[in-house]
Order: C-alpha cells, then structure tokens, then sequence
C-alpha cells in the first residue's frame, strides 16, 4: 500500500490541472468579463438585443435617453430628441454606432462581483444637447449631418444626421436613410473640400509649390477632354488657386502628382480607409486610382471621379490641421480623450491653416462668420445630375478649439448653404465655450 | 423587476455563495486531517454532520428562491426538495454504524446533487418528479454497490465478466444508438433516452481494478487492451468527450497497477497517433470542434452555446441572480453541457466554483484514504472514480467557457440526466468501499474478500505508511516482499499510543454494528 499510495499521487496531477484551469478562467473573466455579460444575448440586460438599463446625459447633465425596466424615454426637448437620435440610439436598435451600443458595457452597470444586476449606470457623453438642437434648428429639416469635435480631446460635441424621427415616437415612415448617421456611415462625394487632400500631397511632393504661378483659363484637356473649372481664375498663387478653389489649377496639380500620391496621402489623413470612433469604425470612404494623365484622374484629385468621403473624416482632417498634424480620434465620452495620431508633418498642418485661413479673409469673407477665427474650405460637389452637395470644413483657429464639418446633400452652394449652418452651430458654440 | 424580489435574490445569493465558500471550506479541512492521516478527525461525524447542515440549508434557500421565481410549480418544488433531504438525512443516519469513516465522499455527493435539483427547478419544474425519482434509484444505486462491493465474496472475482459486459454494452449501443449532436451514445427505450455509457464507467472502473491484486505484467496488458476497446467504441461513436474521460482514467489505473512511466508515455503516445490519424482521415471529425478557441467569431453558430455561456456566467456575477430567474436555461443543453454556467448565472460564480473545488477536495481525499482503504483494489479504483469525476468536470466547465473543445460532457452530479446521476453514485460506491474506520483484525476479518489482511494490526496512522495489508500484503507469496515487511514491523511499535484515541471516540457511537 505504501508504494500503491505513493504511485496514487498521479491521481493529484489532473486535480491540480483543473485548478490551474479555474484561476485561467478566473483571469480571463476578469479581463473580459464585461465584454461576455454586455453580450446582446445577455436578457437579465437587454430585450430583444436592446439595452433595457441606463442613462445618457450630454456633457451638461441633460438626460438624452434613460431606460429602465422596459421603459424608455428620451429628452425633453423635441429637437434634442430629433438631433440625438442617431449618435445616442433608440431602443428599437435601429441605428447602428450607437452611443446606446457602443456604450452598453458602461450603461449596463457590469461589475465583476454583481455582476448585471440590472440597475444601470449614468453615462455623461461628450454632445452639447443645445449645440444638438441649433444644428437640427440650422439644417432646418433638409437632408445633410453636421458634426463638431474638440481637436483637443477628440470630444464630439455636436453629431446631427438629417432626416431623422423622434425616438419617444418611432419612425414615420420606413423610407430609406432615416437610420443611417451620416456624419460616420455615409459616404458622400466630397468636391472641393478634398482639395485639402491634394493640397497636402501637393506640400509634401512639390519643393517649388509656392513660387509657381497658375494659370487658368476656364478649363483645361487631357486627352481631348475637358476639365472645366467654375470661372475664368486668370494667374493666380497655390493659395489664390486654393481659395478659388480653382478646378484647372488642382486638375494640374492632381496630375503632375499621380493618382497613386493622392490615395496614399488621402488614406495618411484618414479621408480614406475606416477609422476608429467611439470604439465603432466609420464608412471607409472610397479612392479609386486612375490612369495616369486622364481627366479621371485630375478629377479625382478635386474630390469627384469615384471619391467618397464621411464627414467625420473631414472633421478630423480639419482636426489634425488645427492641432499641428496630430488628431484625437473621436470619442462620444465627456471628458475622455481619444487617442493620438500623427496625420501629416506640422508644416504641412501649419500651411494648410494657413491657407484655409486666407480661405476666409480673401473669399468667403471674415464678416460672414462674425467673432469667429476661422479657417475653413468650402465644397460644392456635383452629381452629375445639376444637383450639388453644399460642404463647410475647418475649424476655429483660436476660441473653443473646435473642428467642424457640415453637408446638405443637394443643398446648393457650399459657402452659402453649408457655411450657413456651420456659422449658427459655431456661433452658439463660441458663446458658450468663450474662455 | 421590482426593488424588493431584487433584494431578495441579492441577499439570498450572497448567503448561498457564503454556505458554498464554508462548506467548501469545513470539507477542505477535512481533507488536510485526511492528507496527515488523522483518522481521529476523519471519523468524527458530528462535524459532518454539521456540514450536512449546511449544505441541507444551502438546498433550502435555493427552493427558496425557485419559489420566489416560480410558484406555480411550488408543489414539484417542494416535492423535490423534501426527497432530497430525506435522502440525505437518511443516508447519513443508516450509515452510522456501518464501520464507515465519516461521511465525507457522500457529503460532496449530496452538495452537487442539491446544486443539480436547482438546475432541475429552474430547467425543468415540471420535472422535479422524475428528478426526486431519478435521485431515489441513484441512492439506491449507491447503496446497492457499496453492500456488493463490501460484503460479497464475489466482489474481487468478477472482472471479466464485468470488463465483457462494458465492452458488450458499449458495442450494442454503437449498433443501435441515436446520435444527439454527432455522438451515437444515446438508447432510447420508448419514450426516454438513455445513456450506457455512464454507467459502463462502473463496469470500466471494476473490470480494471477488482484483478489488480494479481499483480502481473500480463494483467496490465490485458487491462490495457481492454481499456482500448473500451476508449475505441466510444471514439466509435463519436463520443470523444466520454472516450477522453475513460483514456485518462485508464492512466491512472495503469500506472497504479504498473508503475512504469514507459507505459503511460506510450499510451499517450499511441493516444496521441490514433488522435493524429482520424482527424487527418476524418476532417470532419475535427470540424466538429473548429470553433475551440474562437467561439467569439461566430456567435451565432458553432460558439452559439459557449458565447451564451459565457454571457450568462459572467451576467450572474459572484452571488448569481436567483435561482429561476435566468436566461440561460433556454440555451439548448444548457441544463448538461453548460450547466457550470447555469449554476454561475442562477446561483452565482462562487457556488459554481466551490462545486469544482469539492470535487477537486474528493480526489484529494480518495488519493489520501490509502490508509482507510484494505483493498488496493477498491483504493485504486476510489482513484480512478475520481480521476473520472474530474476529467468530466474539466471537459465540461473548461469546454462550455471555450478552454477546451466543447465535447458535450456531464458535469458530475450536477448535469440533468439520469444515466449520469446514477453513474456518478455509483462510482461513488468505489470510494467508499474499501474504508475501514479502523483496520483492526477483527475488523477486517470480518469482511470476506479481505482475508488476507488480517495480518494488520491496529490502527493505522499516516496515509503513505499506513497499510502493507493490500495488493501486497494479499498475495505474500508472489512479488512484495519488501512491501510487506514494513507492516510487519509496524503492528507493534507504530501504533499503540498515539492513535488510541480514535477508536475510543467513535467506538462509543457503535461504528461496528
Ligand atoms: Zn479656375
């Protein structure tokens, strides 16, 4: 027995290997347990995959949704309700990308001892319900989004995606795009405003760029076809070409680069390609490199041919120009700070600024944007069809450091439309968080 | 859910899980006393008495809080619960005096066993009458192997004929089986399915340890070739997760019969080639478990029932949500192959954990019962009872939590099932079977198929020295001599003063009836 006892000892091996296996268990649940109970299956949470615990408020403490037991309500005001469905959510899971979602570990009050039990968390997220409700007010009801970010923190302040319905209500119709948020999941044919892209390429690639001189002459050929530019600009520096937006003079430029130059800058400033957000992924975007010495290819240099771009990429863009070439990716927490990325050289951001910012003063005009210290470009991209998608990107180079960008889809003229809204959302901003 | 049902699971969880923790705890201590051979401790069964107390009161506040969840099934509940107690408390009384020690193994037992009806009630409250008589034929299962396995002369000569009927059994159910999710392990008679290969685990068990006395190389090859086809015909059917639990059983056993490293290395070796051999021939054999590791990239498919698991589990916290008032239970098998989970989500993480660790603590005390235990043969096959307990154990938590391949394994005791509770009692029987509260002569003298070993002496103290009076002791002519000698030596000197007590203590409750 003595020996039997000791050779017994062999029974103790798998005893002790599913110890180990329970403390491997154990450590992985407290590594990934709050991603295992906020799992959409989870009922002691949610009904029928939709989060039935929890609060969002907006960075002020106003309550943009709460539900508990089944129960759902929303904001107060109407046009916060209407503004806010998209980047908070409905209980009904419509839209997707979602603060609702993408927040359900937090809202769901997971912890590893309790569990879910139920009762929900408060969340405080980054929008400005009254910025909110202007930007709903401004687009007045036409199809387009506006979004505002802090390009210092990464902090999204504003997020509005027109149409949209009231979440206490429901939606009206089931027509297509009511559920998409356009500022993150569509992707709309930028124009002008991707000369800042080909710009860019521009300042990285051509050492003589400020001492050339362009001329346009209303349009130019390649191939025998025509790319035509929106007036007769006459000479004119990169800067002058640039607040002229200038077709004939970002044509040449988009050539003499190659269309393989602008893709790889467009995707370095995350115009293209899919970028992180509130711990969700946009629209990627789209690119499609032409054939060298084609109007495809010039065109695809001043954001037409098959270009397609999120306007929250445009606003992180214009981001990264503010902030010396490094973006703080979005983020839909008050408080939070995204994380950081280096998108271009700080030359590169500090002549973009530059520019963006003779923009303003020699073209659109310093009084049209009272108070504000703007820089900013303007789109007006066409469809092919007559229609045009107005655009207003940039941000303000001192005041709240806010980043911006504004589309009404067929809204007519850049500057007047967009630029319209982006001066109502800005201006209550500026009022609101003048240091 | 209203703030004041909240509370009630809230604080009724957090009394479970404290019951669990100490339980746990009060057995775990029990195993220390066992590991320094302190019979003294051992068989004093006031204080598993007590522990019964405890877990008796742990069933009650779950049929506590699966009448809070469910009151229209109060009746079913009640009827259960009561069975179970009864049985328990019966049990523990009809052993007194049985020449038993303690009551440790049957406590375990009757912990899980408590924790399954929870699993029932929640699972099936329809079903708690099936369930009270599933429970009642499982004791008797138990009672009925311990009293074969302690008093028949036949006892240590039957295993060949039990090593035939386990592979005859496992044979006729590869012919006429059902399969239920690739494995063809399921008999179906008229309206209820069953499944033999739970209770060839007892066959298996017997067939391989009852022969062991006749320690020679012949025997463990014949031992070895029966476990093959024993391991084959499950593998046969698909059962890998079954065939896996009688392979690491088998080392056990091989290596207690044999000693010889080379022939685990081998078997493992061999395991190991046949393993490399079908799923190279077979593809779909590991298709079958090509979501082991990644269930998170298919929630929806084949890592449907892990990833809910997981949920659950994690959904239940430390102190669960209530018993009854989960989700989980809806998953399909979530009452057998999740059940860990189900237990995590209803009764919380630490119940759930402590059903583990109790098994754990029984292997511990099977390997420490050397010197409670006459027979080699019932030491070892305690052994291999336990090595089964937990190779199930571990397929079946680490499988659903997606640590190991999900093979669709019982979790002993607790899983829904009959065929698996009654297995589990029975081979609870092999833990029991050999222990002797005290190893006197007269004792063992007494007991038929321990003649031999009437050569022991008194009482026996640490485990490892305890008993020359097995395997060895038995055949003193052939091999041992050496294992023999130190018994011989110690009758004497070893035992007279120090280890007295026990005997004394438990003496007086009439422990030889
Ligand atoms: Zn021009």
């Amino acid at each position: 027995m003595n020996k039997l006892s000791r050779r017994a000892l062999i029974a103790l091996v798998l005893p002790l290997l599913v110890l180990s296996g329970l403390g491997i268990f154990l450590s992985r649940l407290a590594l990934h347990g709050r991603e295992w109970a906020t799992y959409s299956a989870n009922e002691h949470i949610y009904t029928a995959g939709v989060l039935h615990s929890g609060t969002l408020t907006d960075r002020n403490g106003v309550v943009l949704a709460t539900a508990s037991g089944g129960d759902y309500t929303y904001a107060d005001e109407e046009a916060v309700r209407f503004a806010s469905l998209h980047a908070v959510g409905d209980h009904r899971g419509n839209v997707d990308l979602t603060a609702m979602e993408l927040y359900a570990d937090k809202l769901a009050g997971y912890d590893l001892i309790e569990g879910t039990s139920g009762a929900g968390e408060t969340v405080a997220l980054s929008l400005d319900s009254r910025l909110q409700a202007g930007a709903w007010y401004a687009l007045n009801g036409r199809p387009g989004a506006v979004v505002v970010m802090n390009y210092k923190t990464g902090e999204i302040l504003c997020m509005v995606s027109s149409p949209s319905y009231d979440p206490a209500v429901g939606p009206r119709t089931s027509a297509d795009g009511y559920y998409i948020n356009r500022v993150t999941s569509a992707g709309y044919i930028p124009g002008s405003v991707f000369k800042l892209v080909t710009l860019a390429a521009a300042r990285e690639h051509i050492p003589d760029l400020e001492s050339r001189v362009f001329t346009c002459d209303g349009s130019v050929e390649y191939y025998g076809e025509p790319v035509n530019c929106t007036g007769v600009h006459g000479e004119q520096t990169i800067e002058q070409a640039f607040a002229n937006s200038c077709n004939v003079a970002f044509a040449k430029l988009a050539v003499e680069l190659g269309g393989q130059t602008i893709y790889e800058t467009a995707r370095k400033l995350g115009v293209v390609g899919a970028l992180p957000y509130a711990g969700g992924a946009t629209n990627p975007g789209r690119f499609d490199v032409a054939a060298r010495g084609t109007t495809p290819e010039a065109w695809s240099g001043i954001g037409q041919y098959n270009d397609l771009v999120t306007p929250y990429a445009m606003a992180r863009l214009c981001a990264g120009v503010a902030n010396g070439g490094v973006v703080r990716e979005g983020t839909l927490l008050a408080g939070d700070k995204g994380r950081e990325k280096r998108i271009m050289d700080a030359d590169t951001a500090e002549y973009l600024g530059a520019c963006m910012n003779y923009n303003v003063v020699y073209s659109y005009g310093k009084n049209n944007f009272p108070y504000l210290d703007l820089c900013a470009k303007t789109g007006t991209a066409e469809l092919g069809d007559g229609t045009t998608h107005a655009w207003f990107v940039g941000y303000l180079r001192s005041g709240p450091p806010l980043a911006f960008a504004v589309i009404l889809e067929q809204g007519g003229g850049g500057l007047i439309a967009a630029g319209g809204v982006a001066n109502h959302v800005l201006q209550l901003a500026n009022g609101y968080y003048a240091s | 859910m209203d703030p004041t049902r909240t509370l009630f699971y809230q604080y009724t969880g957090m009394a479970l899980s404290l019951l669990a923790a100490w339980i746990t705890l009060r057995c775990a201590r029990t195993v220390i006393a066992a590991g320094r051979g302190d019979t003294a401790r051992l068989s004093v069964r006031k204080r598993d008495g007590v522990t019964l107390l405890l877990v008796t009161l742990f069933q009650l506040l779950t049929l506590l809080q699966l009448l809070v969840s469910g009151p229209e099934h109060a009746a079913g509940m009640l009827l259960g619960f009561a069975v179970l107690t009864a049985g328990e408390w019966g049990c523990f009384l009809l052993e007194r005096g049985r020449d038993l020690p303690g009551f440790f193994p049957e406590l375990i037992a009757f912990f899980l066993t408590g924790v399954g009806f929870a699993v029932a009630g929640t699972s099936t409250p329809d079903g708690m009458v099936k369930q009270s008589l599933l429970y009642l034929s499982a004791l008797s299962m138990f009672a009925i192997m311990l009293l074969y396995l302690r008093h028949s002369r036949l006892a240590v000569r039957l295993p060949l004929p039990a090593g035939l009927a386990a592979a005859a059994v496992l044979a006729v159910t590869l012919v006429l089986g059902d399969t239920v999710f690739g494995a063809k392990s399921w008999i179906r008679v008229s309206n209820s399915t069953f499944q033999p290969s739970e209770l060839v685990k007892i066959l298996y068990l017997y067939a391989g340890t009852a022969a062991m006395d006749k320690l020679s190389r012949r025997s463990v090859l014949i031992f070895t070739g029966f476990s093959a086809v024993c391991v084959g015909l499950l593998a046969l059917m698909g059962d890998f997760g079954t065939a896996l639990v009688f392979f690491v059983a088998y080392l056990v056993i091989a290596y207690m019969r044999s000693g010889s490293i080379p022939l685990i290395l081998l078997a493992v070796a061999a395991a190991g080639a046949a393993v490399a051999l079908v799923v190279t021939r077979y593809p779909y054999v590991a298709q079958r478990f090509s979501s082991w590791g990644h269930v998170w990239e298919d929630p929806l498919g084949k890592g449907y029932q892990q990833v809910r698991a997981m949920s659950a589990l994690a959904a239940g916290g430390c102190f669960g949500r209530g018993a009854g008032t989960g989700w989980l239970k809806d998953v399909y098998a979530a009452n057998t192959d999740l059940v860990f989970a189900l237990v995590s989500e209803e009764l919380g993480l630490i119940p759930a954990v402590c059903c583990v660790l109790l098994l754990i603590l029984l292997a511990a005390y099977a390997v420490f019962s050397a010197g409670r235990v006459y027979s080699g043969a019932y030491y070892a096959a305690g052994c291999g009872a336990v090595t089964m307990y937990l190779a199930q154990t571990a397929l079946n938590v680490f499988g659903s939590l997606d640590l190991l391949p999900f093979t669709g394994v019982t979790f002993p005791f607790v899983s829904r099932g009959g065929s698996s509770l009654l297995g589990c009692w029975g081979m609870l029987a092999f833990l029991r079977a050999g222990e002797r509260l005290h190893l006197t002569a007269v004792g063992t003298g007494k007991k038929a198929p321990a003649k031999p070993a009437d050569k022991s002496n008194g009482k026996k103290s640490a485990a490892g020295t305890a008993a020359g009076k097995t395997a060895s002791a038995k055949k003193p002519t052939a091999k041992k001599p050496a294992a023999t000698k130190p018994t011989a030596k110690k009758p004497a000197g070893k035992t007279a003063p120090a280890k007295k007590p026990a005997p004394k203590k438990t003496g007086g409750r009439g422990d030889r009836a």
